[in-house]
């Protein structure tokens, strides 16, 4: 993947192209508004890491310009305004996603897989379709879950969280991510409260099923694994 | 300036100098009333009509506070001003034997012939007689004669009985608390009177006395002070002027108290009261003062003394010692925070030096979690102290929008249920309200009852039971969560609401003693109140 950071403070930015580089990535740092801006229009990148806060143009109004001449870049803003509506802003200006500063990086790389991902997938499924994962299918119609030929009652939060999984399979998935897209939460319970979620979800889904479709992924989240 | 000292006393009405070739006027005062100035042994009355007469003459219809108006030679105003003051002049110097000014001018007005072009310094000269009259004669004549007839004027209106009777009666209508007059015609008869009995008690003088008065028994009323003075009028009556003080309230005296104590009493009398009320400002600035340089020392405990000032002052100095409690509390809780930021990070710093350092010398996945979790607990700290400073600054009120409390509510409730089951707490939420559609922060509220109900969470025993409810409170809605925790002590109840505080038996556990600050600042924020209680276990209540 070619990764542009936007960033202007230079060790996060190192920071950052350091992490995505041994992942694999290619990634090239660009310290201010207006060279990103031109870099972006004319570099290939698959995924924008942009800085709300720089020194010329602001995050803002760099993918506000971008969405502006046309680009559909998939961009992720990194901030430190962590309120509802700093994120608001961002989705508001062609942002794809926000994430508040101070982050995991492993929470960063989730999130630009999936922003990655879902620009592969273009056209995403229409919402009428029916979810499958192996041999588990989520009816979104008759708000249904069913693995193999046994039919799993789920509640309401359950099936949200399950679909999401669905919708992000062999996606890395953070419990902010779940927090955020599940439960509406922006902030970091004290307690493992999604851990015991997830552990439920799995009690339902996997136990007493072959293979397991949930797994753990240290220091990271969760991953849904399609095992075809 | 030549010998206008005694003048220049008397102006609390009009403010007089000389300006090269005039005089200037400036408008101290624009009641239109008699004015009396008693200089000593002899007494002068202009007529303030008079001074308004010469306004209206130069100035505009209605002069106002400040205003100056010239004098120039040629007015018949400014005759008349230089035939008083020639003629107060010449009264004072013949019962003083002080030496005569020096006529530095005498010579320059040799050869001047019309009184235009002369200062006015070299006018009065010549009224003294201080210049050669042989050379001047036409010159004197010509003022001395318009000086005589305004003299006359002045005399004729001097004041009478009858006429202070007249205003009397037109001034007795509005009462005005805290004076007092007593007016005898010259057979001694009493003519008017405020207060009774009070003032024809006393031994009749001319000075200025301060005397206490204890009222008849039938009056019910209590022991006061009263400033006295009596004068005698052209026609041998004789009034008593007083002014009652039951304390230093009646000081206050509004300007037109102030004019008629300048009207009966004479300017000493009012000079006196603008004195105390001077005093009592200046015992206020000096204790403002005092208070402003301990605090600029860093003693924060200073305060203003508010007794024996003037009510006024004193409730000023209340208000501005309020204003020093509230800053007190403030850099008190400032230095807490700042104190607990140094010793509550210090420890999981150290911690994580030590580990990275173990780190080093050996990889070892399940430390660089335990590293991670550090961390993140340093971190969590900051931004639950920033996420809290964010709250109490109100800024987050512009994020207000229309939410449903009761769906919160639910929310955390069905988030932390699962939490509850695994730990083996029994968790009863009983939602008695479907809706509460209320205008506030959906987050902050997510947030600040997460962490009531992490609290109950990590409190409450294996086996215990925490009960969540929401239920109507007229057009408000109440919150009450119950655990069977240790509770809290009813002495720490206040100070567990404080950044950092942490009951000495919950020490050294998981936690940053941030949780219900941020619970505090959240409920203030959006005017809800929030207190704790219980017998057993905790309580908390939410009025929202």
């Amino acid at each position: 993947m070619r990764i542009l950071i936007i960033e202007d403070d230079s060790k996060t930015a190192d920071y950052l192209a350091h992490g995505l580089r041994e992942e694999g990535h290619l990634a090239e740092i660009c310290n201010n508004g207006v060279a990103a801006l031109s870099r972006a229009t004319t570099g290939q990148f698959d995924v924008l890491v942009v800085d709300r806060m720089l020194p010329d143009l602001d995050g803002l109004a760099l993918v506000r310009a971008l969405r502006a001449a046309g680009s559909t870049v998939p961009a992720l803003f990194l901030s430190a305004l962590g309120d509802v509506e700093h994120r608001v802003e961002g989705l508001e200006v062609g942002g794809d996603d926000y994430l508040v500063k101070p982050f995991h990086f492993s929470e960063l790389l989730a999130r630009i897989t999936a922003l990655h991902r879902r620009r592969e997938h273009e056209a995403p499924s229409p919402a009428s379709t029916v979810p499958k994962v192996a041999d588990l299918e989520l009816d979104l119609l008759t708000r249904e879950a069913r693995r193999g030929a046994k039919v799993i009652a789920l509640q309401t939060r359950e099936f949200q969280l399950l679909e999401f999984f669905m919708r992000h399979v062999n996606q890395v998935v953070t419990r902010t991510m779940l927090l955020e897209r599940v439960w509406e939460i922006h902030f970091d319970p004290q307690t493992n409260v999604i851990d015991v979620h997830v552990s439920r979800l799995r009690g339902k889904i996997d136990k007493g099923f072959d293979p397991s479709l949930i797994h753990t992924v240290r220091g990271a989240g969760y991953v849904m694994r399609d095992p075809g | 300036m030549l010998g206008g000292s005694t003048f220049r006393r008397a102006l609390a009405i009009a403010l007089i100098a000389w300006a090269p070739g005039a005089i200037v006027v400036t408008i101290a005062h624009t009641k239109l009333s008699r004015f009396h100035y008693d200089a000593g042994r002899q007494e002068i009355d202009f007529l303030e009509e008079e001074l308004f007469e010469m306004v209206r003459e130069h100035q505009a219809e209605d002069a106002l506070l400040g205003d100056r108006i010239v004098l120039e030679p040629g007015d018949d105003s400014f005759y008349a001003f230089l035939a008083r003051y020639v003629r107060q002049i010449k009264l004072e110097r013949r019962q003083a034997t002080e030496p005569r000014p020096a006529l530095d001018y005498r010579l320059a007005l040799l050869g001047e012939s019309k009184v235009k072009s002369l200062p006015v310094e070299a006018v009065v000269s010549i009224m003294l007689d201080e210049v050669p009259d042989e050379f001047h004669e036409s010159l004197l004549e010509l003022v001395a004669f318009r000086a005589d007839a305004y003299d006359d004027v002045a005399l004729a209106r001097e004041v009478t009985t009858e006429a202070l009777l007249e205003t009397y009666r037109r001034l007795d209508d509005e009462e005005e608390v805290g004076e007092c007059a007593l007016l005898r015609a010259s057979d001694g008869r009493i003519l008017a009177s405020t207060y009774d009995e009070v003032l024809r008690e006393r031994r009749p003088g001319r000075s200025l006395r301060l005397l206490q008065v204890v009222p008849p028994e039938e009056i019910e009323d209590e022991k006061y002070w009263c400033l006295v003075r009596e004068r005698s009028l052209q026609d041998g009556g004789r009034l008593k002027m007083g002014m009652r003080f039951d304390d230093q309230r009646a000081v206050i005296a509004s300007s037109r108290l102030l004019r008629n104590l300048v009207l009966y009493g004479g300017v000493p009398l009012a000079f006196f009261l603008a004195w105390l009320q001077t005093r009592f400002m200046r015992r206020f600035l000096y204790t403002l003062r005092l208070a402003a340089g301990q605090q600029a020392k860093g003693d924060i405990r200073a305060r203003l003394r508010t007794r024996s000032l003037d009510p006024d002052l004193a409730t000023a100095a209340r208000t501005i010692n309020v204003t020093l409690d509230q800053l007190g509390h403030t850099v008190q809780a400032l230095t807490r925070v700042g104190d607990s930021i140094a010793h509550d990070l210090r420890t999981p710093l150290s911690r994580l030096q030590g580990q990275l350092d173990l780190l080093r010398r050996r990889p070892d996945p399940e430390l660089i979690d335990s590293v991670q979790a550090e961390a993140d607990q340093i971190l969590g700290t900051f931004n639950a102290l920033l996420r809290i400073a964010q709250v109490e600054s109100g800024v987050k009120k512009q994020g207000f929008r229309h939410f449903d409390f009761a769906e919160t509510v639910a929310d955390v409730a069905e988030l932390y249920a699962p939490v509850f089951a695994e730990k083996g707490v029994e968790f009863l939420w009983r939602e008695a309200t479907v809706s509460a559609e209320k205008i506030g922060d959906r987050d902050l509220w997510l947030q600040a009852l997460s962490n009531l109900v992490e609290n109950a969470l990590k409190y409450t025993p294996k086996g215990g039971q925490v009960e969540l409810v929401l239920e109507p409170d007229g057009d408000r809605h109440r919150i009450v969560l119950r655990d069977s925790g240790p509770g809290i002590p009813e002495t720490e109840r206040e100070n567990v609401f404080r950044r950092f505080y942490r009951l000495e038996r919950h020490r050294g556990e998981r936690g940053n003693g941030l949780g219900l600050s941020l619970v505090a600042a959240v409920c203030d924020l959006h005017d809800a109140t929030v207190t704790l209680g219980g017998e057993l276990g905790l309580t908390v209540e939410i009025v929202y």
